[in-house]
């Protein structure tokens, strides 16, 4: 007998409670019922098997079974169906200790269940239940407000990596934005991961290829990342590799879980690691290890410089034709055979300073040049005789600063083991590096890219299997912009959130607060400059009234902390959440709706380290009143054309990028649903399959049937080929020998912006990292074995595998000299702030430093304080992160834009009271 | 050993409607006031025929006087929402800070009796109300039962020992503690003292036998 419970109760209202089971005999009619263990003795069994995986940010989209029975998901197995791809080891079986709880987690008590209204004060976290009506018809209220009295680009709807990795989840905000004109905060440098090294010396940040690419490599080194504890799945490739005779080093101050199973370790103090790489490089020049065919073809390396100005000659330096051609990119080097300066390859396309079009018609190859290295010359120019040298010459003289001795005094690694590194790496054919984010997170860690990128170029490893920057890689071709601009075209706000931030949080007076007025002062006068010249846009125009956050503790992971969320997030008139847990975001929030979780949901979810397309199916209905991401931005443009309807709203001129839009917002949903012919996240799915390059033309249906399916064009472990989904630039510039998207269309290791040349950062080198005045400890930070950022951190047995609450780890030397022991409450506090945590003590950490993993929300913290109160650097804007107005390099969404920075400041702990 | 039940001490006919729209009301009382209009009850209920002492009426009265808006304000900020979690989960299984194997328990109880939620319950299996509901489930499976009483009988002594009594008392402290002077304190506090009855009733009612005769 079925009972519908919802029946029963309405019933028994109205009848007066009467019984109502009286046939509920038949269910025990065969079995009689004598004691609990009766209840054992029927072998458990499931309704039915369904595919999936976590749409987070741990970029393993782990292919699993999720076990369903009675509406509830029970557990996950991992799918382990992956076949071998060629000579190296396969996929799968995938998964992680996280992966493996979310069967339990998402039914924790920190699931949103219902749409929330404050009623408390911002963070006090009393709330009202109330209607999704009413919720997104007051949010819809507030929205038009907004972009009727101001712009639509005061509203901003920020997602983080929860939700923007399911890829119809993140089409669906596209979507919604590209009509409405609110403006959307791009995460990529916003959380300090966009490799700007990269893109300044390759002019592209997508350098990565598979995780088994790694197998592949002679020596791989693993530089500011820990993949043992936040790669789970893939970081077998690390071991294997090992054991077939790869020379696996770790390069982290700490010991961390991946240094414990390679074959060296370096432990460079924190933020010196520019140096050592410099070192290395030093040692490569020295002993003749590069290789000179690659760089003198690859790289701009052989290219002519004036020693007078220290800027490359160009042709506007030799005739007027120059000057009258703009032929800024008109480059030079000396050919042996013929002892006489010949234009480089590749270069001096007048009518296209940098980009694509050159690639289609220019060549790296050099027939019959010969190009010298080391030499200065004496040649006339329009300023007179003047001489030149070759950008390979001053990287030598730079590098003279990095002896292995100097190198040595800096990063506290011995000379032998840098010298014999740097002839293991120069060895290997071809070398990896395998830099983690943290690269990207330090104020001079494009300094630090560089000088990586650098090695790899010397050793010939950029663009060869098994070689190069592993980083980041993206699909190029992406259903989810086509589904976001289908029927109206681009119209969207893209923005780069860390200058929002200087724009709309006290960032200046952080900076003097902190690091002094000298410092705020130059790095706003450049940021300023910037603006003026456009070379970045400016922000400041129309305020910030309300802000959107969808899969996104944006109030957790900004650096500064407090200090951004009381002057500019708590500023907001209006906050909205839309999250599937509590965490400090949502708390702060005026309204929360609630979101759906990874079973609960059909989506996509596509990361390049892993050669499948994964489906995230709904296992069971979404929990409580949540709903997916598409479904809660349908009810919010129900809404706003509901509203705008009633309110007689009129439609607005609006301006993006210089283009003018009329905005209806009275059509919102129409143009939402694609006039109805979108109605689900299915649909959103099947739209960005069929849309999408390199993804096997399939139907939803039987992709969740299958769960995962290999993408296009996997021929090895590259991206490689141009039926793959993913960016391959940078391996057509090296096979195909196109050249590179950079102003000198080479790997451009020389910088001649009047920036560049002004900072002393024309070439790779070192730079020491900030720090604050009188606090000695460094604190550096890491993604979590037991976590995704926020995600499974407050899991209770996953928070019995830690100490069971937020742990730092600290010297025993520096513990002792403060009285601390292991497991005493600490206080660590410098000019910005402060927060406890648990004293974790490790002869694994330096002196002088200490160790979080990150992601613990606030709210795990006494007094609700957790690390980023410590954290000041949110105003650090590198100028020349800001430089334009030469050839690759201005503001590029998701290629060039200053990262938030996280790692330049120092504070210092005591026991706490 | 066997369970047996005492059944003139028990006296199923008589006592089974009583203590089935007992456990029905409570049910009501504890399910959300958004989804369900708890207190659109009728008070005609008479609980003397409860095998013991036990009566709600002033409770029920103060119920009814709340506004719909109140008692949906007052259930949420106790029951389901709250920065690090509600304050008082309404839940077993989040009650208990999700043990192992707890959910599956109610599951197999509710299976094996044959009592099955609707798809929108099904989550919230371990929902206070549910498992009340189940409680007057199984009452009514031991009045409407001609042959087999005993299961439904020993059904509930052991649901209500597993389950019922095993967190509701806490419940009842902790909201006392947490003293937001709500109606729903008020109400636990009373099935925390009901199920206690109930509880040492059906104690009272079954004894153990020694098949074996020694
Ligand atoms: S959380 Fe990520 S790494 Fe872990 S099992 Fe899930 S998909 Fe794999």
């Amino acid at each position: 007998m079925k009972i519908n419970r919802r029946n029963f109760l309405k019933g028994s209202a109205s009848t007066g409670l009467i019984l109502q089971y009286s046939l509920s005999n038949e269910a025990v009619a065969e079995n009689p019922y004598r004691g609990f263990e009766d209840l054992y003795r029927k072998k458990w069994t499931w309704d039915r098997v369904v595919r999936g995986t976590h749409g987070t940010n741990c970029a393993g989209t782990c292919a699993f079974n999720v076990y369903v029975k009675d509406g509830v998901v029970w557990r996950e197995e991992q799918q382990g169906q992956y076949e071998q791809l060629g000579d190296v080891p396969d996929f799968g079986p995938r998964g992680c200790q996280k992966g493996m709880r979310h069967h339990k987690y998402m039914y924790g008590k920190q699931r949103i269940l219902y749409p929330l209204k404050r009623v408390g004060d911002r963070g006090e976290g009393k709330w009202e239940r109330i209607s999704w009506e009413q919720a997104t018809t007051e949010i819809a209220d507030k929205f038009l407000d907004y972009a009727t009295e101001y712009s639509p680009e005061c509203i901003s709807y920020g997602s983080g990596t929860q939700m923007s990795n399911k890829l119809a989840s993140y089409a669906s905000l596209l979507r919604l934005a590209n009509i409405t004109g609110i403006t959307v905060p791009e995460f990529f440098s916003g959380v300090g991961d966009l490799p700007t090294g990269s893109y300044m010396t390759l002019g592209q940040v997508y350098t990565g290829d598979t995780f088994a690419s790694v197998y592949k490599s002679k020596c791989v080194m693993i530089w500011m990342s820990n993949p043992a504890a936040t790669r789970i799945p893939d970081a077998h490739f690390f071991w294997e590799a090992k054991y077939n005779g790869t020379q696996v080093i770790a390069v982290s101050p700490e010991f961390t879980p991946t240094a414990m199973h390679s074959n060296l370790w370096l432990n460079p103090k924190p933020g010196t690691d520019a140096a050592l790489a410099m070192s290395m490089v030093q040692v490569m020049l020295k002993e003749q290890l590069y290789k000179a065919n690659y760089i003198q073809e690859q790289t701009d390396l052989p290219l002519l410089v004036r020693t007078d100005t220290k800027e490359f000659l160009r042709r506007e330096d030799l005739s007027l034709y120059g000057l009258l051609a703009v032929a800024d990119n008109v480059y030079y080097m000396w050919d042996q055979t013929t002892n006489s300066m010949v234009q480089a390859p590749g270069t001096g396309r007048a009518d296209k300073p940098f980009g694509r079009d050159r690639r289609k018609y220019g060549s790296l190859e050099l027939g019959d040049i010969k190009p010298t290295l080391e030499g200065r010359w004496l040649i006339d120019t329009l300023d007179g005789e003047v001489e030149v040298t070759t950008v390979f010459e001053l990287l030598k003289e730079e590098c003279e600063n990095y002896t292995p001795k100097k190198a040595s005094e800096i990063t506290g690694v011995s000379p032998d083991v840098i010298e014999k590194t740097a002839r293991v790496f120069a060895d290997a054919e071809p070398g990896m590096i395998y830099a983690g984010y943290a690269s990207c997170k330090w104020l001079h860690g494009d300094l630090l890219q560089r000088a990586m990128l650098l090695m790899l170029a010397l050793t010939g490893s950029t663009g060869k299997e098994g070689g190069g920057l592993q980083i980041a890689n993206s699909p190029n071709a992406r259903g989810i912009t086509q589904f976001g601009f289908s029927d109206v075209g681009p119209a969207f706000r893209l923005i780069s959130s860390t200058t929002w931030d200087y724009d709309h949080a006290d960032m200046k007076e952080l900076n003097q607060k902190i690091y002094g007025n000298e410092l705020a002062e130059k790095f706003d006068r450049y940021y300023k400059k910037s603006i003026e010249e456009d070379w970045f846009p400016d922000y400041s125009q129309n305020g910030w009234k309300m802000g959107i956050f969808a899969g996104n503790n944006g109030a957790n992971w900004r650096a500064t902390g407090s200090t951004w969320r009381k002057t500019a997030f708590e500023e907001l008139e209006t906050i909205v959440s839309l999250a599937p847990d509590m965490g400090v975001t949502p708390l702060f929030s005026d309204y929360v709706l609630p979101i759906a979780h990874h079973y609960e949901r059909n989506d996509l979810m596509l990361q390049s380290r892993v050669p499948y397309l994964q489906v995230l199916n709904e296992a069971v209905p979404p929990l409580g009143e949540s709903v997916d991401d598409w479904e809660a931005n349908r009810r919010i443009a129900e809404a706003i054309s509901r509203r705008a309807k009633e309110r007689g709203i009129k439609p607005i001129q609006d301006a993006v990028d210089g283009r003018t839009i009329r905005r209806d917002y009275a059509k919102t949903l129409e143009l939402y649903t694609m006039g109805g012919r979108v109605n689900n996240s299915k649909d959103v799915a099947q739209f960005i399959i069929n849309a999408s390059h390199g993804v096997p033309k399939i139907s939803f249906e039987e992709l969740s049937q299958r769960g995962m399916v290999k993408v296009e064009g996997v021929e090895n472990t590259m991206w490689d080929t141009d039926e793959s989904p993913y960016h391959n630039e940078i391996v057509k510039s090296v096979n195909k020998k196109l050249p590179y998207e950079t102003f000198t269309g080479r790997q451009q290791f020389y910088i001649d912006h009047e920036w560049f040349i002004e900072f002393g950062e024309t070439l790779p080198t070192f730079k020491e990292p900030l720090e604050i005045e009188g606090y000695p400890m460094r604190m550096m930070m890491g993604h979590a074995r037991h976590g995704i950022h926020s995600m499974w951190r407050d899991d209770s047995l996953l928070l019995s595998l830690q100490r069971g609450e937020p742990d730092i780890y600290v010297n025993p030397d520096d513990a002792t000299q403060r009285g601390v022991t292991d497991g005493d409450l600490i206080r660590v506090y410098n000019t910005a702030g402060e927060f406890s945590a648990m004293a974790h003590v490790s002869s694994g950490i330096q002196p002088g430093m200490l160790f979080m993993y990150h992601g613990w929300d606030p709210k795990m913290f006494k007094d609700d304080k957790n690390f980023s109160e410590v954290i000041p650097t949110g105003g650090l804007i590198k100028p020349t992160s800001m430089a334009g107005d030469y050839g690759h390099l201005g503001y590029q969404p998701l290629a060039f834009a200053p990262n938030q920075t996280y790692k330049d400041f120092t504070c210092d702990f005591e026991k706490s009271a | 050993m066997e369970r047996a039940v005492i059944s003139i001490k028990r006296d199923a006919e008589v006592t089974s409607p009583t203590r089935a729209a007992a456990y029905a009301l409570f049910s009501q009382l504890m399910a959300s006031p958004h989804e369900i209009k708890s207190f659109n009850i009728k008070t005609e209920i008479s609980f003397e025929c409860l095998p013991y002492d036990f009566d709600i009426k002033d409770i029920l009265d103060q119920c009814l006087a709340i506004d719909d808006a109140d008692l949906k304000q007052q259930y949420s900020a106790l029951f389901e929402v709250g920065d690090e979690g509600p304050p008082a989960p309404i839940r077993e299984d989040l009650f208990l800070a999700q043990p192992a194997k707890l959910r599956e328990d109610l599951v197999r109880f509710y299976e094996y009796f044959g009592y099955q939620l609707n798809e929108e319950f099904q989550w919230q299996m371990d929902h206070l109300s549910i498992e009340l509901e189940f409680m007057h489930f199984l009452i009514a499976g031991e009045f409407g039962a001609d042959d087999d009483k005993l299961s439904f009988q020993l059904g509930q002594f052991d649901f209500i020992e597993k389950h019922l009594n095993n967190w509701v008392p806490q419940l009842s402290e902790k909201l006392i503690i947490l003293d937001h002077g709500d109606i729903y304190t008020k109400i636990v506090i009373e099935l925390s003292k009901f199920l206690l009855h109930d509880f040492n009733w059906q104690k009272e009612s079954i004894s153990q036998i020694d098949v074996a005769g020694g």
